[in-house]
């Protein structure tokens, strides 16, 4: 079982990640507010952040730089999960450090792939 | 015919009747002129006859008067002269034979076409005969006609000069005058293309400069209301998009995820599907809208990476199964057993192999067949969508792809088939983008089968997941 931090203000997608992941018999815990994300991961520690990449708080491309700036954040892998089209961004955030990029809507083989992949030992 | 040369007949027209005009009040004039100098000559040789014959009888010398009559028949066109006394006798002559005849006897065999001039003789107040000479009416009607003949070959080559110099000038300045039309015209056929950026370069000061003005302004405004309708669909499409994944999720979740699943009612079951239908029909219409704007704009984008596409061919057969059956047309898959991996966008892969069933899907009557297949081509994958529908006349082959080239229209409305007429263009656009090729074959009343041919991947290629993008 892993654990997984999903980062998405809209509440549809961060709640069918959830529903997705605890089908996957793992632990998903819900942040819908960017700016909360990183002192969310410093409490729960999760294994694995997904998050989204226009939200309203904070921008994804930005909360990837500070959960990279941190210590104790900076090896979590991330996989940016976004609706948008826009390879420019999408191009950046990996650049930034997120491991993958994956289109919404989420399917449910692709993230049992990325957490096999990802977090080994779980 | 053209304006420019409408104009350039017309001013030719003009200036040659203006010449006509004036050739003949000029012929009027100078024929009157010539005549009434003739008839100045013609008063003057007979006055100075009637001198001589004055002269002659004074000094009582008719020889004198005799020698100038013969002289006046030397000069040309003088038929005769005579002096004829008070009493009506024929004094002198140049006939010799009227020498002292009567004027009765004269008369009675004088030529014809003769005008004469004569000029009474006074001696000491009181008259004493008429000086008369005959001036041959031919001859003088040769010399008007020869002057006035002279006159009109002027005035023909004068005319002749003011056509050829007026002609290029008026066909210069109907050219002129006409570019800025031709340029307004080409302007309206490029707007009327949808090219809002053209405009019509005009710098004349004139009414034609103005409307040049005017009509770019216009094309301006049309582009600015252009853009505002795309950006408008786009960010509309693009805020549906998100509640519409949502709800399709969700059902999709509902229907074949959840543990609980076998607990549906069988009632709810089918609303559930039917909630799925809605939404996957939803969705590639706003994709189409996003996709449309995209495309317009040059920002589409293509993540050509291997892919199955048997993956696709299950994808929108799962998507329109249901609608399918609801509409009485069976939905079939039919895809080669050795099929390699192919080249393309995954997900727009997806969306043009749903535009193309749901297209046939519109044109297919109930008890129709809808095939989706794929199979490999020479190191290539084709996939082809194949119906058992209405078919496209060849006339109507041609338009197909055009954006918001749905064939006729009307026909369309009143048989109540609906679209915004993007699904084949973007099919065609995306395909192409992809660096595929489209195709399609119909025949009326037989069905309609599209074909699209992609790029094979390498053998060992690896595909990534739905919606991975490494």
């Amino acid at each position: 079982m892993a654990r997984v931090l999903v980062v998405d203000d809209e509440y549809s997608f961060a709640e069918f990640a959830k529903l997705l992941l605890e089908g996957l018999g793992h632990a998903a815990l819900i942040c819908l507010d960017g700016s909360k994300a990183v002192d969310m991961a410093l409490i729960h520690r999760p294994e694995l952040i997904i998050l989204d990449l226009n939200m309203e708080e904070l921008d994804g491309l930005d909360l990837i730089a500070q959960l990279k700036a941190r210590e104790e954040t900076k090896n979590i892998p991330l996989i940016l999960a976004s609706s948008s089209t826009d390879k420019a961004d999408r191009a950046e955030a990996l650049k930034r450090g997120a491991v993958y990029s994956i289109l919404k809507p989420i399917q449910k083989e692709t993230l049992k792939l990325l957490i096999d992949r990802l977090v080994p030992g779980q | 015919m053209r304006i420019r040369t409408k104009f350039s007949a017309f001013s030719a027209a003009v200036v040659l009747a203006t010449v006509a005009i004036l050739a003949a009040t000029a012929f009027f004039l100078q024929k009157r002129l010539i005549s009434s100098h003739m008839d100045e000559i013609r008063r003057v040789q007979s006055a100075g006859f009637a001198a001589v014959c004055r002269q002659a009888i004074t000094t009582d010398n008719e020889l004198f008067m005799i020698n100038f009559a013969k002289l006046l028949m030397e000069s040309p066109g003088i038929a005769y002269a005579y002096y004829v006394d008070a009493e009506g006798r024929i004094r002198v002559h140049t006939d010799k034979k009227f020498f002292y005849k009567t004027l009765a006897e004269w008369t009675a065999g004088r030529p014809v076409g003769v005008i004469e001039a004569e000029h009474p003789v006074k001696i000491g107040g009181s008259p004493a005969g008429r000086a008369v000479i005959g001036f041959s009416e031919n001859y003088a009607r040769g010399l008007l006609e020869a002057a006035l003949a002279q006159t009109t070959a002027r005035v023909a080559a004068a005319a002749g000069v003011v056509v050829l110099a007026v002609l290029p000038a008026a066909l210069l300045f109907a050219v002129i005058l006409t570019a800025p039309i031709r340029a307004l015209a080409r302007g309206s056929e490029a707007v009327g293309r949808g090219e809002f950026t053209a405009r019509v370069e005009v710098e004349s000061k004139d009414e034609l400069g103005d409307l040049a003005g005017r009509f770019n302004e216009m094309a301006q405004q049309l582009a600015i209301l252009d853009e505002m309708k795309d950006e408008f669909i786009s960010s509309v499409s693009h805020d549906l998009r998100s509640p519409m994944s949502a709800v399709k999720m969700y059902t999709q979740y509902m229907l074949f995820e959840d543990p609980d699943r076998d607990k549906i009612l069988p009632q709810h079951r089918t609303f559930l599907l039917t909630i799925m239908e809605s939404a996957t029909r939803l969705g590639v219409f706003v994709t189409n809208m996003l996709d449309a704007a995209k495309i317009k704009a040059g920002r589409a984008e293509y993540h050509v990476q291997p892919m199955d596409a048997a993956v696709s061919v299950r994808n929108v057969r799962g998507l329109f199964g249901i609608l399918a059956e609801k509409k009485g047309v069976a939905l079939v898959e039919s895809v080669a057993p050795d099929l390699p991996k192919a080249m393309a966008d995954p997900e727009r892969m997806d969306h043009v192999v749903a535009n193309l069933v749901s297209n046939s899907l519109k044109f297919t009557p109930s008890g129709g067949k809808i095939t989706i297949g794929a199979r490999p081509d020479h190191g290539r994958v084709v996939l082809w969508v194949e119906d058992t529908g209405k078919g496209i006349s060849p006339e109507n082959l041609g338009k197909l792809f055009r954006r918001f080239g749905q064939v006729d229209v009307a026909d369309q409305r009143a048989k109540r088939v609906t679209g915004t007429g993007l699904g084949l263009y973007i099919v065609k656009q995306t395909v192409e983008g992809m660096g595929g090729k489209i195709e399609v074959a119909s025949e009326v009343g037989k069905g309609t089968t599209f074909t699209v041919t992609l790029a094979g991947a390498p053998p060992d290629a690896i595909v990534l997941p739905a919606g991975l993008h490494g």
